[in-house]
């Protein structure tokens, strides 16, 4: 299966890795400026709201923030698919290699958890749900959930999506580079893009906690995770399945064997998540019934 | 013949000391880990006045209280599946969760979805003007 076409660097379509460390570059300097405008409030989603609602370019530099990371975690998986269909994890050593899947990990946990920080009616359900598969881990669940969550201080969370998976990316993304700067060639070109969409595409935050809704969607990269969580039990679904994941990504440098299975195992997976998604996305109406029910 | 590595003092011994102190420390966390949970565990107690409850159902931001023949259930607004906030419909006496598509009757009995049980019944008690839950979390 020739598909190199996917992987070839041209003007308009850089490597995947360097879009990557510029998307997360751009969601850290536009998460930065945004510091000075966010005020704590009990509420975290008339904290947003309020800087949100600040001025335009409030309001521009969030949708930038989002959609850096956006594309951060698209780059990201992009980059992983390309390890995988040039087999470099063949290359590595468990160690490094083991470091790489980390830092997959903690790059979504450092989006999700900005998506669980906005406090909407969607994040705190997905706050709900995270605590309620943790609830069904054997060892530590508890512990994990107080130390994501803390009883009764929604701002913890933030916490967690502005120092510490932000923090341990950055870290790992150091060991796996050396560097940190982008090209800049690179860094400009996803600068005007984003900067582009964000001005004609402004993201939105939610709704607001108390608003009724009949059918409640996660952030689009959870959609697949979420609908699958409905077809399966919790056990299989919420903990099996990631841990497997885990599990086989991590142990990825001891195959060494020079055949194409792991590339259809990993394009298996992403095509059946892709039609999981579209089924939570488009064919789910009220109550998160399927639409010809 | 390939010749057998050879492994020093130390580094078996530093092996061997993690290999043991992850296997007790497993040990120990599910022996004691009930015990450790009890301090990540408290009581919440909510307080509504009577005068409130008008209609057969009742629903706040946490509860669904369903009165029939002044007997009331306190049910939680908490799915059973995974914690999502239940909705009621309207029109019908059903409530879903807008998650996974579970559905109850508005006694809480299960319906049908992922969640395979009922909803939460939750003691209470009443004063002569207030109903009192005890939520346990």
């Amino acid at each position: 299966m020739d598909l190199s076409y996917l992987f070839k660097k041209n003007v308009w379509m850089p490597g995947w890795g360097e879009l990557s460390l510029s998307a997360l570059l751009i969601a850290l300097i536009s998460g930065f400026l945004l510091l000075p405008f966010f005020s704590p409030q009990p509420d975290a989603y008339k904290g947003i709201a309020l800087f949100i609602n600040y001025s335009l370019l409030t309001h521009f530099l969030h949708s930038l923030h989002s959609y850096s990371g956006d594309l951060f975690l698209i780059a990201g998986f992009m980059h992983t698919f390309e390890y995988i269909y040039k087999r470099s994890y063949q290359s590595y050593s468990f160690k490094s290699w083991f470091l790489l899947i980390l830092l997959a990990l903690f790059s979504l946990t450092a989006v999700f958890s900005g998506f669980l920080s906005i406090g909407s009616k969607e994040s705190l359900s997905a706050e709900s749900i995270v605590k309620g598969i943790l609830s069904h881990l054997w060892i530590g669940g508890r512990w994990l959930s107080t130390f994501l969550f803390a009883k009764g201080h929604s701002s913890i969370i933030y916490m967690h999506h502005i120092s510490t998976f932000t923090v341990l990316s950055i870290i790992l993304i150091y060991i796996h580079l050396r560097r940190l700067k982008a090209e800049n060639y690179v860094f400009y070109y996803t600068l005007i893009l984003l900067t582009a969409f964000s001005m004609f595409f402004p993201e939105g935050i939610g709704y607001a906690p108390q608003t009724p809704l009949e059918t409640i969607e996660g952030p689009w990269y959870f959609i697949g995770f979420q609908e699958l969580l409905g077809w399966l039990p919790v056990w299989a679904a919420g903990i099996s399945l990631p841990f497997i994941l885990f599990l086989s990504f991590s142990l990825l440098p001891f195959y060494k064997k020079n055949n194409n299975r792991v590339l259809y195992a990993f394009l298996l997976f992403s095509f059946f998540y892709i039609i999981e998604s579209f089924i939570g996305y488009f064919l789910r109406g009220d109550g998160w019934q399927l639409l010809y029910r | 013949m390939q010749k057998s590595k050879k492994i020093s003092r130390n580094a078996f011994l530093k092996k061997i000391s993690v290999f043991f102190s992850l296997i007790s420390g497993v040990i120990l966390f599910s022996t004691y880990g009930k015990t450790l949970n009890r301090f990540f565990t408290h009581a919440r107690i909510y307080r509504i006045p009577l005068k409130r409850i008008k209609n057969r159902i009742y629903e706040n931001d946490r509860f669904f209280i369903l009165k029939e023949n002044n007997k009331f259930t306190v049910l939680s607004k908490k799915c059973p599946h995974l914690g999502c906030t239940l909705q009621r419909i309207n029109s019908v006496d059903i409530i879903v969760c807008p998650c996974h598509g579970s559905r109850f009757h508005i006694t809480g009995k299960f319906i049908s979805g992922p969640a395979a049980q009922n909803m939460k019944r939750l003691n209470y008690k009443t004063d002569s003007n207030n109903i009192i839950i005890i939520k346990s979390s």
